[in-house]
């Protein structure tokens, strides 16, 4: 099988099937990320085709070059669709966020303690632009690098910003 | 402990499992949206003409700008002359052949003999087709007044060269022709009353000088 640069660059061509290749790799992925954020499991799925289709139509323009990867560009997108979305859909509440867990799209034997409790309460009132930050650097554990490809915020910005991130949880769930 | 519960929320992150539908269809079903790529045909064939015109009409500009300082028998004269005839026939400046060609004689007599006669010859027979281009357009005060204007460059450019006899034969030309638009000559080839009146007082001074002094005679009684 092609290593990664391989198949994009045979996308870049028009190959349907590295393109195949490539949303295999990734669609769980976006999947995830476009569910925990709208917490609908039909738009998330409308999401990511929309995310994969717009990836293909301008796969061109995509670059390795400065430390772009193929992952970026997919959340970049995903992450602008779902900004779409969520403008679009009014009654979408941050406390939504909440409930994370208790719906039948996580696996059961989830464990609920108080402190994570706090923690998701806390995640909730963040800016979506840091929530979106934690989601990356935590739970999709990207590099700084390629959550600044996805944010748009340099390096050194974002490193100094989860720093604050972190802050303000701990002040949020009474840590501090 | 903040980083804990992070790890702990993120380990139901990761479990959000994604639907059957979108396993088993998901691809197959973007596959059929997904637009061709590669160029296609139609759209090359109109990129590669639109190019194509837009480089022979760059060229054209430039071939029609470096003809304007052409003369009589160069390579390019035949552009200067067709570009005038386009400017004549869309009205933008319809005495441009017959000023030209003028301006082209005296030029060319500063030069040889030969050139001299060669322009000579252009602006006589500009000078016949702007007459009938006046006509046609029922324009021939303009045309009159440019004549009678080259008739004066003409005069006043004979004592400056060598080939003063084409510039000679050249306003003899020039009034001429602008006697014969005033003529306005009928069928038959006879001024008419009007134009004999005209012709008269521009052509015979001692005409004008008679009627004006018929004239003085009148208000001296």
């Amino acid at each position: 099988m092609d290593d990664l640069p391989n198949l994009i660059a045979k996308a870049q061509k028009g190959d349907k099937d590295a393109y195949g290749a490539i949303y295999n790799l990734y669609y769980k992925q976006i999947y995830r990320y476009c569910f925990f954020n709208l917490r609908d499991s039909a738009q998330a799925q409308d999401i990511v085709q929309e995310t994969f289709l717009k990836v293909w139509k301008s796969i061109g323009s995509f670059s390795l070059d400065n430390g772009g990867t193929i992952q970026a560009f997919l959340y970049r997108i995903a992450r602008n669709l779902i900004i779409d979305q969520s403008r679009r859909r009014k009654d979408a509440k941050l406390e939504d966020f909440e409930h994370l867990g208790t719906n039948d799209h996580v696996e059961e034997g989830v464990d609920r303690d108080s402190e994570k409790e706090k923690l998701r309460q806390a995640l909730s009132q963040l800016a979506d632009k840091d929530r979106q930050i934690v989601i990356l650097r935590y739970f999709e554990e990207m590099s700084f690098a390629e959550i600044s490809k996805v944010i748009k915020i340099r390096e050194g910005a974002l490193r100094v910003r989860i720093h604050r991130i972190l802050d303000k949880l701990k002040d949020l769930i009474g840590e501090k | 402990m903040i980083e804990d519960n992070l790890e702990k929320i993120k380990s139901e992150y990761q479990k959000i499992v994604t639907p059957d539908y979108l396993i088993s269809n998901g691809w197959l079903d973007l596959s059929l949206k997904l637009p061709e790529k590669g160029v296609n045909p139609l759209r090359l064939i109109f990129a590669r003409g639109l190019v194509f015109a837009l480089v022979i009409l760059v060229l054209s500009i430039g071939v029609v700008g470096v003809a304007q300082a052409s003369k009589p028998g160069d390579l390019l004269f035949g552009v200067k002359v067709f570009s005038e005839k386009v400017a004549v026939k869309a009205g933008v400046n319809p005495e441009i052949s017959v000023v030209r060609r003028a301006d082209d004689l005296i030029d060319q007599t500063k030069k040889s003999s030969e050139a001299a006669e060669r322009a000579s010859e252009e602006y006589t027979r500009t000078l016949e087709q702007g007459k009938q281009d006046a006509e046609e357009r029922g324009s021939t005060q303009n045309f009159k007044q440019t004549l009678e204007k080259q008739e004066q460059k003409f005069t006043e450019a004979q004592g400056k060269d060598n080939n003063s006899s084409e510039l000679k034969r050249a306003a003899e030309e020039t009034a001429r022709v602008q006697g014969e638009v005033k003529g306005d000559k009928d069928t038959n080839g006879h001024d008419s009353e009007e134009n004999k009146n005209e012709s008269g007082r521009s052509d015979n001074g001692e005409n004008r000088s008679s009627g004006n002094s018929q004239d003085d005679d009148r208000e001296g009684d």
